[in-house]
């Protein structure tokens, strides 16, 4: 029996925005990105440092994220 | 042994930027997830789907934030990436990843030189879920389809 895909909407808009922000963001770091991912809601050098601002502030279904060190491609591939 | 998979419908993520260097960016499957242990449950937070990793890999910051105060009590294993002599120290801890609605036990690693957030890799994640990386369309991206074996 074919099942049906179910897709994730994301909106155009939010696209070029999630870069700017991340672009715009301290490296090293964590943030809290809105759930249209077009703010940044908390940084943090920790998760729960970034947390615990984003629940302070009252944002609903923000997702975290890390800055790098340094923005590259990486072959991350860890193995065994 | 007789192996049946239940398979659940799946459901397809887009892919999302990824800033590089010189104004150029990256597409990646990232996934927002959880980890719980115990009564503490994270934020959802992002991690990339990656089938090259052979574990889940995690910063240390996420086991702090589920009450692992120091990572390095867990079982020790070094991994390696393709790059010679480059070398990570991970420690495994017992977990449960939280995709959307569904949650699972893994041996989740941690470590504090991991650059981004989290890895979802072969042992935890993708003995879990079929995984179909789709560059086709207007909106690229990714599926993942539940799968349950049963013994």
């Amino acid at each position: 029996m074919a099942s049906r895909v179910i897709e994730m909407p994301v909106p155009k808009e939010t696209e070029n925005r999630r870069l700017e922000l991340l672009r715009s963001a301290p490296m090293n770091s964590w943030l809290a990105l809105s759930a249209d991912e077009t703010r940044i809601v908390a940084t943090g050098k920790t998760f729960m440092e970034a947390d615990t601002v984003a629940k302070k502030s009252g944002e609903k279904n923000y997702v975290l994220t890390r800055t790098p060190d340094v923005w590259m491609s990486r072959a991350l591939l860890p193995v065994r | 042994m007789d192996v049946t998979s239940l398979v659940a419908g799946p459901l397809k993520y887009p892919y999302k930027q990824t800033p590089l260097p010189n104004g150029d960016f990256d597409w990646l499957p990232i996934l927002a997830v959880q980890v719980s242990r115990g009564s503490l449950l994270t934020s959802p937070f992002e991690a990339i789907i990656d089938s090259g990793s052979f574990d889940c890999l995690f910063h240390g910051d996420v086991a702090r934030a589920v009450g692992i105060k120091d990572i390095t009590t867990g079982i020790l294993k070094v991994s390696g990436g393709v790059v010679k002599g480059v070398q990570m120290q991970t420690y495994g801890h017992d977990i449960r990843l939280v995709v959307g609605a569904d949650n699972f036990k893994i041996v989740g690693y941690f470590s504090d030189d991991l650059p981004i957030a989290a890895l979802l890799g072969r042992d935890g994640f993708f003995d879990k879920y079929i995984v179909t990386f789709d560059p086709r369309g207007p909106s690229p991206g990714f599926e993942l389809t539940r799968v349950h074996k049963q013994s």
